[in-house]
């Protein structure tokens, strides 16, 4: 692990040469929700964290690169500073000795310091959330860090994880401050939580919120203090639009710039359309069919297989997502760089897969596929699945429920089968198999469980060879290949449909845009 | 004496029927699968954060329990917060009814003004050209679903002729009003401010044209009906044999008697809107109380969902009792 700063630095310079004046047009931006919460600690809605990035910033981020195709997308392969200057770590892997840019400011101009950066850990170790989880569990960090001079903190980990720099770039690491969050806090509770949810303890993003109207429209201005120079767009009006359809007729109209959030039909209708581009880049989103391991036909292998055979997975990929996505082959993204691809994956071949649920325990029980209500592609998966499934013998009804009830189940491991996605918001293997195929996880809702596949999980956190690491999840790959807990079905690309004046569009993994980069062509 | 004693009995009543409202809301909701920890947490979390926060929402606890200590609460004035939100239920609430009621008392007033005079003349006029054309629009008006005629309007109003503003919520490209009511329209008004008026006034056209067109056609359909069967009726004829013009008979001895059906009718849908017009919001963003039970529904954020019941439910309650007063006035028979 070797100090980034040649990389930082160059980021750095390249996003100040690069600052555009600022330009006097407003950019509209159609959102489908509302923002449910400031609280960079606990925001769940990807429009939260549409805002948080907005107002708030990180203090590490993916470098900009262009990929085949002349997308712009945050480089995988590491982070680099915006407010942590350069890091170091121990020679034993474990102790990161991280040095704070000078200079920078808050909103309100309070100093960016080790003690601020300090309390920003602090505060995420302890106001549970998304950035206590991503600490203790991806980071290995539960104990606060020492401020070793004015500029300076050292942060010490359990144990070594590949991902303790990497994970600071999530909202939940942004800049507050303490000042505020202590003026807030009460003894019932002593983070702020509630006032934060409400309120932005003065922000250290590109944008500051103007004013909220809720569920109506939110309006931010470009702060002129911002580390990377004043966004090149002078105002931001954020309208709430529920309906897609709506938003797709409002970006062709002009009323709108940006039209969030669209599904594949809104995308396809605004195809051709003069004044309006899509920008399309590559997704690590995995969509899949998942079949519970514990729950009768799936807790037999031969049945996992023999659907994973059976699914006309081209289909899906030409009638679902209109061509526009990959075949997803594995547990692992294709934009991971670890993915086996073709080689290990299930291709079609329904006599194989009869031949298998012939050999099964399977007795002709009707099965249940559950979708989400809320998503419009999985009731367009679900129906190819059960097509797939009924010409091999098998019956499966679709049963639609709401997100509340979905998550209950799901998470309580009490789904027979469903037609499910998952974007990694880091691309890493240890961080998204210890996420949904680890033994016993939360997020495992397929209850899938091989030890062979922990033990990989877990030595895969402590190993920085990255040869030794790619054949140890290679491994993984397999293994989960033959258990098949799930049908991988497909990586469907990420597609933004946007006025064509507009530019700067950069797609990082977690597929929230840094409003910062766009400007008037 | 005798109206204020009855007044005292039906907000008696008002508060048992809100009780019962309250029980049955409160059970469905905690009853129906669906626990709201699972989403709060999100995905990045552990068992134990969920039971903490099923602790903390009191989830944990007996229901009866649990409905006590949400009525202690009410009685306190607090309606409780969304986990959605992020805010106390009777803020959000302070933003999304006035928005409701606007959009409610526009259309029904748009819905009065074309429904009750075309019923009217349509059943005075039978078999004419405005009989024909009332049957046509009652019908299409029962049957167009609202979310349909609301797409279409903004398609042809908005997208094809440019006449229409954008459906963008409630005001666009000019400031919202300084807030009194909440409601923009009264607002901008009592404010002076006549941007912010006409603003407001473009936004909600189409909305309530959707919703003045749908819910005028049962209306037009009782005024219809009970303008048809009062003048058919024996003292109508009686009054027309004896030779009173076709004015008096009519307005004085006819239009009475339609009132009660009518203010009844027009009642029972002004209750509706006040609860709420869930598709319409969706399409017009029209950020209003419908779109917000919704998505509490589908997230089970169960204290705006009970807040949003009972308001619901004390709207047409009051209502209706305004109605019962209104009758009071109306009808001799009923002091």
């Amino acid at each position: 692990m070797r100090t980034k700063l040649s990389a930082m630095i160059v980021t750095f310079a390249v996003m100040l040469t690069f600052q555009l004046p600022t330009q006097a047009r407003d950019l509209i931006v159609g959102i489908g929700g509302d923002i449910e919460t400031f609280d960079v600690c606990c925001a769940n809605f990807i429009q939260s964290h549409h805002a948080l990035y907005a107002v708030y910033e990180p203090p590490v981020i993916y470098p900009t690169i262009e990929v085949a195709g002349g997308a712009l997308v945050g480089d995988p392969a590491g982070v680099v500073g915006t407010v942590f200057e350069s890091w170091q770590a121990s020679d034993d892997g474990l102790a990161y000795t991280i040095k704070i840019r000078e200079g920078l400011t808050l909103h309100n101009g309070t100093p960016i310091n080790a003690e601020l950066v300090k309390f920003t850990i602090d505060r995420n170790l302890n106001a549970a959330g998304g950035g206590t989880w991503l600490l203790n569990n991806i980071a290995f960090v539960t104990k606060s860090p020492e401020v070793v001079d004015e500029y300076t903190i050292r942060l010490v980990g359990d144990a070594v994880s590949p991902m303790i720099m990497s994970q600071f770039y999530m909202t939940s690491s942004a800049m507050l401050d303490p000042a505020i969050v202590k003026e807030h806090a009460t003894e019932d509770d002593p983070w702020a939580k509630e006032w934060m949810a409400r309120n932005v303890a003065s922000g250290s993003g590109p944008y500051k919120i103007v004013s909220h109207i809720p569920d109506q429209e939110i309006v931010l201005e470009a702060w002129d203090g911002y580390l990377a120079g004043k966004a090149p767009i002078e105002r931001m009006i954020w309208k709430i639009i529920p309906s897609a359809a709506q938003r797709a007729l409002l970006l062709r109209t002009g009323d709108i710039d940006i039209a969030e959030g669209l599904g594949e039909e809104e995308i396809k209708s605004l195809e051709g359309v003069d004044g309006v581009q899509i920008v399309k880049a590559p997704s690590g989103t995995q969509v899949y069919y998942g079949m519970n391991s514990s729950i009768a036909p799936f807790d037999d292998v031969l049945v996992r297989r023999a659907v994973s055979y059976a699914i006309n997975y081209d289909d899906i990929i030409q009638n679902v997502y209109n061509g526009d996505a990959g075949r997803l082959w594995g547990p692992l993204s294709e934009t991971s760089g670890m993915s086996l691809g073709e080689s290990a994956g299930y291709k079609q071949d329904v006599a194989k897969a009869k031949e298998l649920l012939e050999s099964s325990s399977y007795n002709g029980e009707t099965v249940t596929i559950s979708i989400d209500s809320s998503k419009a592609d999985r009731e367009l998966i679900a129906v190819r699945v059960q097509a797939a499934m009924r010409a091999i013998g098998i019956n499966a009804d679709i049963e639609r429920v709401t997100p509340a009830v979905y998550s209950e189940r799901k998470v309580g491991k009490t789904l027979q089968s469903t037609v499910d996605g998952m974007l990694a918001w880091i691309d890493d293997p240890n961080y998204s198999l210890s996420l949904v195929l680890q033994c016993g996880v939360y997020g495992n809702y397929m209850d899938y469980c091989n030890e062979e596949v922990d033990a990989i999980i877990k030595a895969g956190w402590g190993e920085s060879d990255k040869d030794k690491r790619r054949a140890m999840f290679n491994r993984a790959q397999e293994l989960i290949l033959a258990d098949a807990p799930w049908a991988f079905l497909a990586q469907p690309d990420f597609k933004l449909a946007m006025s064509s004046d507009l530019a700067g569009y950069v797609h990082y993994a977690n597929e929230i845009p840094r409003y910062h980069n766009y400007y008037w062509k | 004496m005798r109206i204020l004693a009855y007044i005292g009995q039906r907000l008696a009543l008002l508060v048992v029927a809100l009780l019962g409202v309250s029980i049955i809301t409160f059970v469905v909701t905690r009853v129906l699968p669906g626990n709201p920890a699972y989403l709060i947490v999100g995905i990045q979390a552990d068992y134990s954060t969920v039971a903490a926060v099923i602790e903390k929402l009191g989830l944990d606890k007996p229901i009866p329990e649990q409905y006590f200590l949400y009525m202690k609460q009410l009685f306190a004035g607090d309606l409780g917060s969304s986990w959605r939100t992020g805010n106390p239920v009777t803020f959000d609430l302070a933003s999304r009814w006035p928005a409701t009621i606007e959009l409610a008392t526009i259309s029904m007033l748009l819905a009065i003004t074309w429904a009750i005079p075309l019923g009217l003349v349509s059943a005075i006029k039978k078999r004419s050209i405005t009989d024909r054309l009332a049957k046509i629009l009652s019908g299409l008006g029962v049957s167009i679903p609202e979310f349909w005629l609301a797409t279409l309007l903004i398609l042809v109003f908005f997208a094809i002729f440019h006449i229409a503003p954008a459906p963008i919520g409630r005001i666009s490209r000019v400031s919202p009003p300084e807030l009194i009511t909440g409601m923009y329209l009264l607002d901008s008004l009592f404010t002076g401010n006549m941007r912010a008026f006409w603003a407001s006034a473009k936004q909600i056209i189409l909305p309530a044209t959707t919703l003045a067109f749908v819910i005028g056609a049962p209306l037009l359909r009782v005024t219809r009906a009970f303008m048809n069967e009062v003048l058919e009726s024996q003292y109508i004829r009686s009054a027309r044999a004896m030779g009173i013009p076709k004015r008096s008979l009519i307005f004085r001895h006819a239009l009475p008697n339609v009132l009660l059906p009518v203010t009844t009718m027009v009642a029972v849908l002004y209750g509706y809107l006040l609860g709420g017009t869930v598709l319409v919001e969706y399409v017009f963003a029209w950020p209003g109380m419908g779109k917000y039970a919704i998505d509490s529904i589908n997230s089970s954020d169960y204290a705006p969902v009970m807040a949003v019941v009972l308001l619901s439910a004390l709207s047409y309650l009051i209502v209706y009792l305004l109605t019962d007063l209104l009758h009071f006035f109306i009808d001799p028979r009923t002091r």
